[in-house]
């Protein structure tokens, strides 16, 4: 990095409105909730004479069966959702880079309109789907029925909800993620792909050896965005499911809504679930990104 | 047999607006070192890509060996080829990326183990076997693609301007290790480039391409004392050559040569191979070949001028003057004082003369 | 000749194979949007009757006029277009000086302050709107339209950085340098030469953003803010039977704007300054 000029003071002014930002907006209200997680405030009576109760809500709310079925649910969410847009993205980029760019009209009318869905929003989708998965108005069913089997309750049964919602963030993001990882395959250099014409590498050892180890970096960074935009499920399960059938798609966050709002108005036993997933995600992510740092540096 | 022979290769790009290679004819000799050469644009590396398979030909025959290759994938073809990129695979080790193409080809693990290591000593990086591709040097990485390429024993070694990226002494010395490379193996290689004078160091015999023909081909002698035209004769040769426009006057049975109002005599008619058909002809002399002497001296065939730039390099100086419309610069022994504005008179052997017409040469 | 004929038909067969790969790409993208559009013109009768139909059915605008004479789609609309703009102009701001920071600048730990900059986009809602409803409460600010900016400007600042990051590392630092030497301060460098080269990435950044927070749900519903998102996920919770025709022509009519965007974004998407 190059300095142009030695001002440290300049330095500090450029970043530091967002450094601020960030601790009054984010850290703060943080750690005001993790002050409320040591108590037991509850919405409903927010007279009751508030008493410190240490770490209790935390193991209180670990042992809750919802919360862990919750957590379940919302890990499933964001590793199948993530890993099956992390996959059908990279399938669809590739189509796109092979087969595609030599038509660029086609290549733009289809990533315009592989943008859409993200653009569309989770409400809007969540509507899109559960229409489409309607036993009666859907599409699918229509065709399944077409076909002679019978129909399927995507939504109603409680075995195959989640996935059927997994389904639909996959279908809204994989897009989105074709064309990232487009911008990733059309940067590397073209003597890449020769070299392995002339070496009579295949096409799947030319993804195998050139392409997937050289995009190493961009394939981390897209699946930790999109990871954790999926632990934030809630508006979208909301809109499909509102949870159900019964819990057996209610993700954390919704949980710990209910929990803080509607339930029993158990605000910190709420708080204290939330500062976990916080923990958690932190951990994971730190975890990742050293995992990857001490590849790209060591070598094999 | 020649190892290479390309027949009428025509490549267009953009439907037949621009034309890469027109009219290609070129053979390469087994276990030569060919270099094609020309300046950015003239359709050398369009050639190259051509024989790899990664471009196609719109017309013409290329045949590897006697057979017909333009019908075969890259793959098929038993060349190999070197970017100017390096182009190793950041998360395999060395052994592992010379490994690779013998690995796609499927030949079994003992073998694999054998020939990688012996390409390893060929190259002198033994060591460097298991390190990772990002902590090798440049001339490491060099190497390590030169013995990937060599570890796939092709009968063509392609090389498409290697080295134009590195610094110069690394160039320098890769150029070194490619001729004893050559030495060693016999390989046949065809180099492209647009430095004329790797052309001239790595060449055995060079082709010299311009706008996608091919101009001449020879030996660096050849094409240094016998230029085809003057594009050839102003490419090669470090300083460039001196052109004079003048006109050829006859006189009885001799010819004599006119510049800016002076003659330079007589040619013997014998002592031409040709007779130029036109008068305006253009004098070809190499700077080094131009001989100068101080102040105004008389004589026949001698001319005067004033030096206009010295430029002294260190080990070797140069005085640039005008004649007539001509700026010439000749190359002067650095054991004298050179002044600006000095008078000089400079003066030229026969033999050393190149002539052209309004195209070609003719030889003395 | 033999050779000739048998590669055209493969030719021939795998570009058909892979046209129609194209085929379902489109479809499968498509589709689902194509329907909800249909739906959004279809009558209530229709649905009722349980038919099922793709191309013919009865065109009706009901459902269309239901929702474009909506007072509450309107403020929430409106509610929408506030939040959203606002929020994205200040987390640009904030962001693409941060941005530049970054990018031109090392300092001490500068990859841990960019670290916890990110983390910002991983706080779980939950987490800080609990904090936040009490905030507002304390200071008699429930509901108020504006609430939603802080959060807004907080998660989008991190994905701001992020991008800009990457574009701003693209400008050649000579252009500021030669401007420096010309008699510029770093400011008027950075305001003269350095934005309007970065312009496709602020505007990408922004289109993104806005999006992004225009379909944003979560906060908006618990801090009892009128945005479009909760205005059109309330049609679901009144009826017994599902108007299909209406929550269709809300949910496109939610999607609207942001689908503008999309042009532009693919475009700037394809052409991403990857390095590696």
């Amino acid at each position: 990095m190059v300095t142009i000029i030695k001002k440290e003071k300049l330095l500090k002014y450029l970043v530091s409105p967002a450094v601020i930002y960030s601790i009054l907006a984010g850290v703060l209200p943080v750690i005001y909730a993790f002050r409320n997680s040591l108590f037991n405030i509850n919405i409903r009576y927010p007279m009751r004479t508030l008493k410190m109760i240490g770490f209790d809500n935390y193991i209180n709310i670990i042992q809750t069966s919802r919360f862990q079925a919750a957590l379940k649910n919302s890990l499933l969410f964001s590793v199948e959702g993530t890993l099956g847009a992390l996959i059908l993205g990279f399938a669809i980029a590739l189509y796109l880079y092979y087969y595609v760019r030599p038509y660029p009209l086609v290549l733009t009318f289809l990533s315009t309109l592989l943008v859409v869905p993200v653009l569309a929003g989770k409400v809007t989708n969540a509507y899109m789907w559960k229409l489409l998965y309607n036993p009666v108005l859907g599409i699918i069913n229509h065709i399944i029925r077409g076909l002679g089997f019978g129909t399927v309750e995507f939504l109603s049964n409680s075995n195959l909800a989640m996935h059927s919602i997994v389904f639909t963030d996959i279908w809204q993001w994989s897009g989105f993620i074709a064309l990232f990882l487009y911008a990733g395959l059309a940067s590397l250099p073209e003597e890449f792909f020769e070299e392995a014409r002339v070496i009579g590498a295949s096409f799947f050892q030319t993804m195998r050896y050139v392409i997937i180890p050289n995009l190493k970096g961009l394939f981390l960074a897209v699946f930790l965005l999109k990871f954790m935009i999926s632990l934030r499920s809630f508006g979208l399960i909301k809109v499909m499911t509102g949870g159900g059938p019964g819990v057996s798609t209610e993700t954390v966050d919704m949980y710990l809504t209910w929990l803080a709002v509607e339930g029993r108005g158990a605000l910190s036993r709420a708080s204290a679930g939330a500062i976990i997933m916080l923990v958690i995600t932190i951990i994971v992510f730190t975890l990742i990104i050293k995992m990857y740092q001490g590849q790209k540096e060591g070598g094999k | 047999m020649s190892i290479l022979e390309a027949k009428d290769i025509t490549t267009t790009f953009e439907k037949g607006k621009v034309v890469a290679n027109d009219n290609v004819n070129l053979n390469i000799e087994d276990g030569e070192f060919f270099v094609l050469l020309g300046p950015s644009g003239c359709g050398k590396s369009t050639f190259l890509r051509s024989v790899a398979g990664l471009e196609t030909p719109d017309s013409g025959v290329m045949k590897l060996k006697g057979e017909d290759i333009l019908d075969k994938e890259p793959a098929e073809r038993d060349v190999a080829m070197m970017f100017q990129k390096v182009t190793l695979y950041p998360n395999m080790n060395v052994y592992d990326n010379i490994a690779f193409p013998l690995k796609i080809k499927g030949v079994d693990k003992d073998t694999i183990e054998k020939e990688v290591n012996k390409v390893l000593d060929f190259t002198q990086i033994p060591e460097k076997k298991h390190s990772n591709v990002n902590n090798l040097s440049g001339g490491e990485a060099q190497r390590a693609m030169i013995a990937r390429v060599l570890v796939q024993d092709p009968q063509l070694f392609l090389l498409d301007e290697p080295f134009s990226s590195l610094d110069h002494q690394l160039r320098v010395h890769m150029r070194k290790e490619i001729l004893k490379i050559h030495k060693k193996t016999g390989v046949t290689i065809l180099f492209v480039t647009h430095n004329q004078e790797e052309a001239m160091r790595l060449g055995e015999r060079i082709g010299i391409m311009n706008n996608g023909k091919v101009e001449q081909v020879g030996t660096p002698k050849e094409i240094l004392k016998e230029p085809k035209n003057k594009f050839v004769a102003q490419f090669i040769g470090h300083p460039q050559i001196n052109f004079i426009e003048g006109e050829m006057n006859t006189k009885e049975d001799k010819m004599y040569l006119q510049i800016d109002s002076k003659n330079y005599g007589p040619l013997e008619k014998s002592e031409m191979k040709e007779i130029p058909e036109s008068k305006e002809i253009t004098l070809g002399i190499r700077p080094e070949k131009l001989k100068i002497e101080k102040g105004k001296v008389e004589g026949e065939n001698k001319f005067i001028s004033e030096i206009d730039l010295v430029e002294d390099t260190g080990t070797d100086v140069y005085i640039n003057f005008n004649f007539g419309d001509a700026s010439l610069q000749a190359e002067v022994p650095e054991t004298e004082e050179w002044e600006m504005g000095e008078e000089i008179t400079f003066s030229f052997e026969k033999r050393d003369l190149i002539l052209f017409d309004e195209s070609g040469d003719r030889i003395k | 000749m033999d050779k000739k004929v048998k590669k055209l038909f493969q030719g021939k067969v795998s570009s058909l194979l892979l046209l129609l790969l194209g085929g379902l790409l489109f479809a499968f993208i498509f589709l689902p949007i194509y329907y909800i559009v249909t739906m959004s013109i279809k009558s209530q009768a229709h649905v009722l009757s349980g038919e099922f139909s793709l191309f013919f059915f009865e065109v009706s605008f009901d459902a269309w006029k239901e929702t474009l004479t909506s007072e509450s789609i309107w403020n929430g609309m409106w509610g929408s277009i506030k939040t959203a703009s606002i929020s994205t102009v200040l987390a640009v701001a904030i962001g693409t000086l941060a941005a530049y920071g970054f990018s031109r600048y090392s300092f001490k730990r500068d990859d841990d302050l960019l670290f916890f900059i990110l983390t910002q986009r991983m706080l779980p809602p939950i987490a800080i709107f609990l904090p936040y409803t009490l905030i507002w409460r304390s200071l008699d600010m429930v509901g108020d339209w504006y609430n939603l900016i802080v959060p807004y400007v907080l998660i989008s600042i991190p994905i701001t950085v992020w991008l800009m990051h990457a574009y701003i590392d693209n400008i050649p630092i000579e252009y500021e340098e030669s401007a420096v030497v010309e008699g510029c301060s770093q400011f008027e460098a950075f305001w003269r030469i350095v934005l309007p080269n970065a312009l496709p990435g602020l505007i990408m950044t922004a289109m993104f953003n806005f999006a992004l927070l225009w379909n944003e749900i979560f906060f908006a519903l618990f801090f009892r803010n009128r945005t479009l998102p909760v205005e059109v996920s309330a049609g679901l919770q009144y009826a017994e039977i599902t108007p299909w025709p209406s929550l269709s022509a809300q949910g496109v009519f939610l999607m609207v704007i942001p689908a503008t965007f999309a042009f532009y974004l693919q475009k700037r998407i394809r052409e991403l300054p990857i390095t590696f």
